[in-house]
Formats: structure tokens, sequence, C-alpha cells
């Protein structure tokens, strides 16, 4: 993998979802879980960050627009209820330690579903940097992880999943995602062992 | 549920899915489930025939043409090295038993990935016919039915899924999509519970 053709995609990187007092931290069954993400994430992306790798942060916002023509019994019409990831609050932006990385992070608007490509630039922006790898991180690995990821796999990127940068509601979720469903259409492999290979293949 | 409105996705009856010789039946853990969700969703076919409602079917198929240039990935390229679902193969031919509903089931060629929505004109078809709502019937649960589902209910269909005309890998990947993720974004329900409702609409 080189970085100069690879891009990581952080996935609901948002106050909402976790800072410390966040409203959808409720939804994870074990606390630990978000902030060990949080932690794993937050190390790559200092690592990747002295690297020419492409890093993209599309928050989602739940657009009135968008929801109500989604399920009324859906997820999405239950999170935009409880003021979760709402469009123009400070919940739905950015979490600041990836604030703090200014431009060296694009952020893309426009995702209001699961799936990041929908509705985004992502794609044009990737095609515009020749990038032919995707790595994934982020929220939640079931729902906005997978849609994206098996997207990205379907426009032709070779796919890795960072197994210890995703976050899931249970360990169950957790396991069949890692072990079962993305080894079909990508890499699954812990962010520590991505590093490893990035820093050889530099050396 | 307004039949008028609603639309069946016939996702992957191809005869390497569901033939009692099919090739890709090995990768599922209990062919029994194949079989038993294949007679639902016959069964449900054979009663939608009958009223004003939409069945299309899109089948997945591999060009070997394309292979070069396209270059599938992971369970895709595992499935195109086994030979299986090889465009103008008996293996990506529907099963012989959607035949006889010929006539009423609307067919979309061109699915070569997870999501029927991708390259297909789907959508298109769909927003033509006014549809609003979108059953699905068909395999795998965790890949084309998930990935089908999810893009529906994105676009804005109702989407619901007819937990036993499906069929995933295993027995746990199946009640894992029904009980925890088809229930994020769609209605799962059986399908002698949706042909209540949609006979309940013609009547009104």
């Amino acid at each position: 993998m080189n970085p100069a053709t690879t891009a990581l995609l952080l996935i609901g990187f948002q106050n909402d979802q976790f800072s410390a007092n966040a409203l959808l931290r409720s939804a994870i069954d074990d606390a630990e879980r978000t902030d060990s993400v949080l932690d794993s994430t937050l190390r790559f992306v200092h690592q990747v960050s002295e690297s020419p790798m492409t890093v993209i942060v599309p928050p989602t916002e739940l657009t009135q627009r968008f929801v109500s023509a989604t399920n009324a019994n859906g997820i999405l019409w239950k999170l935009r209820e409880s003021g979760a990831l709402l469009p123009g609050t400070p919940g739905a932006e950015p979490i600041p330690e990836l604030q703090a990385y200014g431009d060296r992070i694009l952020t893309v608007r426009g995702k209001s579903g699961f799936n990041a490509f929908l509705n985004t630039s992502i794609e044009r922006e990737l095609r515009d940097r020749n990038i032919t790898d995707v790595v994934i991180a982020g929220a939640i690995t079931s729902l906005c992880v997978d849609s994206t990821a098996r997207t990205a796999y379907e426009l032709g990127y070779n796919v890795t999943m960072l197994t210890d940068c995703v976050l899931s509601g249970t360990a169950a979720e957790h396991d069949l995602y890692c072990e079962r469903m993305f080894p079909l259409y990508a890499r699954a492999v812990d962010s520590r062992t991505l590093l490893g290979e990035l820093d050889s293949a530099a050396a | 549920m307004n039949a008028r409105t609603t639309a069946l996705l016939l996702v992957g009856f191809e005869n390497d899915k569901y033939a009692p010789n099919g090739l890709l039946r090995r990768m599922v853990d209990s062919t029994e489930r194949i079989d038993a969700s294949l007679a639902r969703a016959l069964q449900f076919v054979r009663t939608v025939a009958a009223i004003p409602m939409l069945v299309i079917s899109t089948p997945i198929a591999f060009d070997p043409a394309e292979a070069s240039t396209t270059k599938p990935r992971g369970i895709l390229a595992a499935i195109r090295d086994m030979g299986a679902l090889q465009r103008g193969t008996w293996g990506a031919e529907p099963i012989a038993e959607l035949a006889e509903f010929s006539s009423v089931i609307t067919t979309i060629p061109n699915r070569r990935g997870f999501n029927a929505f991708t390259d297909t004109g789907l959508h298109e078809i769909l927003a033509e016919r006014g549809v609003r709502t979108v059953l699905i019937a068909g395999n795998s649960t965790g890949l084309c039915v998930d990935t089908t589902g999810r893009t529906a209910a994105e676009l804005g269909y109702d989407v619901t899924i007819l937990t036993d005309c499906i069929y995933g890998r295993t027995f746990v990947e199946d009640r894992f999509y029904i009980d925890q993720i088809f229930p994020l974004y769609a209605n799962t329900a059986t399908s002698t519970n949706v042909l209540e409702q949609l006979q309940a609409s013609l009547g009104e």
C-alpha cells in the first residue's frame, strides 16, 4: 500500500458519538469500546498525518429532507428524533481532536445516511487524487462503516478495514463483521499491523 | 402497502445459487435453508403474479470478456474463479421454476456486484412505475440482499425484507441480519404476512 495513493475515510467521528457525554454513547453496550476505538484511531491518524496519505472526514448530518424519505421505523428517524447529528449543531461537528489537524484533513459535507459516497463529492476527490486504496475507520460498524466500505469495493478500490478503529454496538456485531463480513470484500487488519507495513514500505 | 405501487425484487435466482447441482450451494451451511426459502419465494411469486404488482428479477453475472479490465476482488473474485455465474452459462441462467412466470417478471440483466442499483437502471425503472414500496427476496442475506435493501432505503423507498424468502451462508448470519440489521432501515415480515397486506390493499 502506497500512502500517496491511499485515502483514509474517518466515518462518524462526531461529538454526538465520541465526546465524553455524547448522546449516542448509550448505543454502545460497553463504554470502554468507544474510548478504545477513539484512542486507536487518533494514534493511527497521528502517524499517517506525517505521510502523504489523504485523510477524509465526511460528517453525517441528518437533514430532514433525507431522513423523512426513509423508513419511519428506521434508525435514521430514531436518531433524528433523539436530537442527534442535526445539521448545524455542535453534536454533528467532527470531534476537536480531528479539527486540530486543520487543512491536513479534508472535510466533505453531504452525508445524510449510511453511505458516505451518496450525495457527497468523495468519489470525485478519490479520482482526482488517483487513489487506489481506501482505509476505513469509524462508527457504526454494521451501518455507515459497512455501507461505505461496500460502495468503495464496488467502485473498484482495494479496501482495508481497521478492526480496532471501528465502533460496534455489541461484541457480537463486531465479531460478525470483522471475522465474517468484511473479509468478503476487504482486508480486515488492526491499525498497528497496517502502520508497521506502511513504515517498512517507506524504509 | 399498496400492491399497485409495490415492486418485488428477486435478487439472485440463478441456477448456481438454487439448482441441486449449482456451483455455489456448497458455500451455504445447510442446503435445506436454500430449498425452504426458494419454496416460499416461488409460492409468493405465484400469488403476486395474479395481482397488479411489478416483479423484477436482478440476476448477477460475470462477463468473461470484462475480467481483465474490471478486476473483481474478494468474494466476487472467488465466485468468478470458481467458474460460477459466468454470463452465457447455465449457472447464470434464471432457475427453471421462474420460466412459467416469464410474462410477469421484468428482468434487469446488468448486475455485477452486491448492489442491484449499481449501473442497472433499477432506480429509474421503479421511479417510472411510481413504485413506493420494495419487497426483497433472494440471496445472500448479508451481501446482495442487505446492500440492495440499504440502497433502496437510502433512495427513499419503503423496504420490506421477506424473511422466509431469503438465505445467507449460515443460519447465524440469517438470524443476525433479520433480528439486528434489517430493522435498522427496513420492515421485516414473512411472505404470508405481506400477502395479507397486499390483498387488503386491492380490496380497498
